[in-house]
């Protein structure tokens, strides 16, 4: 599977935001050059751990300043929020019943989650900072 | 005078008496007797060299003088002369058949008196001289015969001592447990084997002397000149091998040897003794076996421990998630607290599961970690605010007794405070009334610096008798109040194991029912 690379839309235009971006990113691909050394059980449990940990980090350092800003679109935007964190937390349910088998489907999972989240969730504060 | 021969003459006639005097007293020392009865008497204390007796004679007549000398042991050895006017050959006869050397008739020559009187004392001296001679002889046969007799019971009895103790070494060598063979060293020909080595190979003493080394063992143990070629002190020391036998039915037993070359008459032989350790190697087998079967299932535990540990993470992932989203949507009285609880317990559970595979993790083999400065005084400030109100929630004193100064350390940050997490936690645990205190000091050792931190409270203890199990994988001491304290027993284990990765050292200090303390170091660096 191929990793994410950064590009120029991914940009956001707050540094805190979009270093914390790159931090998630390069944790996604951390964990697709890992896949092939780990097993399937590790990783499903490393991979959704570490995004947890990090993903409530950054999303109160959005909600923060979405509230200092008070952007219209926050209420909607924490909604997405919550929406990424019930994906991730489906996620882990599907791997225990092993609905979901292999690293790859998880990994494909996560990654469409966050490139929704970067280019498309948080469109709102791209575009305020543009 | 006394040098002179002694000579004895007896005649009843003193006139015949006086002129024989005369005649012999000038070359002899002359003793006259006139009477017969005297001449034993006289030869008795005089012991004459010779006696020239007259026969015809008043009272004994010399015939019967003669026979008398001849029958006393002092006097038989003394030549007597007979002198008598009888000249009839009858008279001489008898006077040489009573024991007389020489017979001389009246009138004689002087002459040739004096020369028979010198002939025969000449004769008795040579006579004497030769028994004497004879004599020495025989008693220096006799020595010689008694030394000799002395030298062959000695023998006989060196002998019987030689031949006890060649039936006790052979009674050693036929009776001994052990197999014994002696083979020769050059043919590798067996020579001589005891009844226990016949038994071993399962064969006869006969069919066994026919046999070559190579024909008896399984691997070979050097011939002569294998030996030779190695030092001296191989062929004179015994060696020690573990071989296998091969008996007569084919079967191969496993023995042990003890071989060493001896000489037996001139020839050099190997002496192996020969050991059944079929028991011994099938329960050593059992052993590796048994050993080999725990480390596996060690392995297998370790293994499963990890699977478990990942395999619950996964859900509890989804159930902190879930629990974060209700945070946010569910504002009721009663239902946050509730919510609050589930997501509190599901973060504990992941913290168990993550201690669970660190545990795993430890025990794999090739696992590395990098030691770096930390700062251990803002790891142990941290601990107390952590642990603090857990303490005062069970209405405990705590004490916090650190060091202010900030003091490094090398190590992995999260192994040392899981470390100390974990003692402070069971302290807390583990102790009803009281307090708990968490101390540190800087200790001097040598040359260089540590710092101690103990972490002591007055609660239930450890019994000397399980204090060095404690940290052990999976004990828990308190066994029969468990349901108090409930806990997987793995904090002490990896405690044990974080304090040894980070080069540390872990002392415990306990009394049942009188408090536990337990004492850490870790050397200072200086940063």
């Amino acid at each position: 599977m191929d990793k994410i690379n950064w590009n120029e839309e991914f940009f956001i235009g707050h540094s805190e935001i979009d270093r914390q971006h790159k931090n998630l990113i390069a944790l996604l691909n951390e964990i697709i050059e890992k896949k092939q050394v780990f097993e399937s059980a590790k990783v499903v449990a490393d991979s959704l751990e570490k995004l947890m940990e990090l993903i409530t980090i950054h999303f109160k350092t959005e909600e923060k300043l979405m509230a200092e800003l008070n952007l219209p679109s926050s209420e909607s935007h924490k909604k997405e929020h919550l929406t990424f964190i019930k994906t991730i937390s489906d996620l882990s349910f599907a791997a225990f019943d092993e609905l979901i088998t292999t690293p790859d489907e998880i990994i494909k999972s996560l990654k469409d989650l966050l490139e929704h989240h970067v280019l498309v969730a948080d469109a709102d504060l791209r575009k305020y900072f543009n | 005078m006394e040098d002179k021969f002694k000579v004895l003459i007896v005649d009843d006639n003193p006139e015949n008496l006086n002129v024989l005097y005369n005649l012999l007293q000038e070359k002899y020392n002359v003793f006259a007797a006139e009477r017969s009865e005297l001449v034993v008497d006289m030869a008795v204390s005089h012991m004459p060299d010779i006696i020239v007796l007259d026969i015809m004679m008043p009272g004994l007549n010399g015939y019967q003088v003669c026979e008398n000398l001849k029958s006393l042991e002092t006097t038989k050895d003394i030549p007597v002369i007979f002198m008598s006017a009888l000249s009839e050959t009858i008279d001489i006869i008898k006077g040489f058949e009573v024991g007389g050397v020489d017979y001389i008739t009246k009138p004689y020559q002087k002459e040739v008196v004096l020369h028979r009187l010198w002939t025969h004392i000449d004769l008795a001296k040579s006579k004497k001289e030769i028994v004497n001679f004879n004599n020495a002889l025989i008693h220096k046969v006799n020595e010689k015969t008694s030394e000799l007799e002395e030298r062959i019971e000695e023998i006989t009895r060196m002998n019987h001592v030689l031949r006890e103790s060649e039936d006790k070494y052979h009674k050693l060598f036929s009776s001994a447990p052990e197999g014994i063979l002696i083979i020769n060293a050059s043919t590798t020909e067996v020579i001589d084997a005891n009844s226990s080595a016949v038994e071993l190979f399962n064969t006869t003493f006969d069919s066994l002397l026919d046999k070559k080394q190579d024909q008896l063992f399984l691997s070979q143990f050097g011939k002569l000149s294998d030996i030779d070629q190695s030092s001296q002190k191989v062929a004179t020391s015994n060696m020690v091998f573990r071989n296998k036998i091969i008996r007569d039915d084919g079967d191969e037993l496993d023995v042990e040897l003890t071989s060493r070359l001896i000489l037996i008459e001139g020839e050099m032989c190997q002496q192996v003794t020969i050991r059944d350790i079929t028991k011994q190697t099938q329960y050593e087998n059992g052993l590796k076996e048994a050993k080999r079967k725990s480390e596996e299932l060690n392995e297998l535990k370790s293994a499963f421990l990890a699977n478990m540990a990942h395999e619950l993470r996964t859900p509890l992932i989804g159930i902190l998630g879930y629990s974060q989203i209700l945070t946010e949507e569910i504002k009721e009285d009663g239902l946050v607290e509730m919510i609050e609880g589930i997501h509190n317990t599901g973060q504990r559970l992941l913290n168990t599961l993550n201690l669970l595979m660190d545990l795993s993790m430890l025990g794999e083999k090739n696992h590395t970690f990098k030691a770096v400065p930390i700062n251990i005084s803002e790891i142990l400030r941290d601990v107390c605010e952590k642990m603090e109100p857990k303490a005062e929630k069970k209405s405990l004193t705590f004490f916090n007794e650190l060091i202010k100064d900030d003091l490094f350390i090398l190590g992995d940050e999260r192994m040392i405070k899981s470390i100390f997490v974990n003692l402070t936690n069971n302290a807390v645990k583990f102790t009803e009334n009281g307090s708990v205190t968490l101390k540190s000091s800087i200790k001097k050792d040598a040359d260089k610096e540590l710092i101690e931190i103990s972490v002591k409270d007055t609660g239930i203890g450890i019994s000397q008798a399980k204090i060095d199990l404690v940290f052990e994988e999976f004990r828990q001491e308190s066994e029969g109040i468990s349901r108090d304290y409930q806990g997987l027993g793995l904090g002490l284990t990896l405690t044990k194991k974080f304090v040894d990765f980070n080069k540390g050292q872990i002392y415990v200090v306990s009394k049942k029912n009188a408090g536990t303390e337990f004492t850490v170091t870790f050397n200072l660096i200086n940063k």
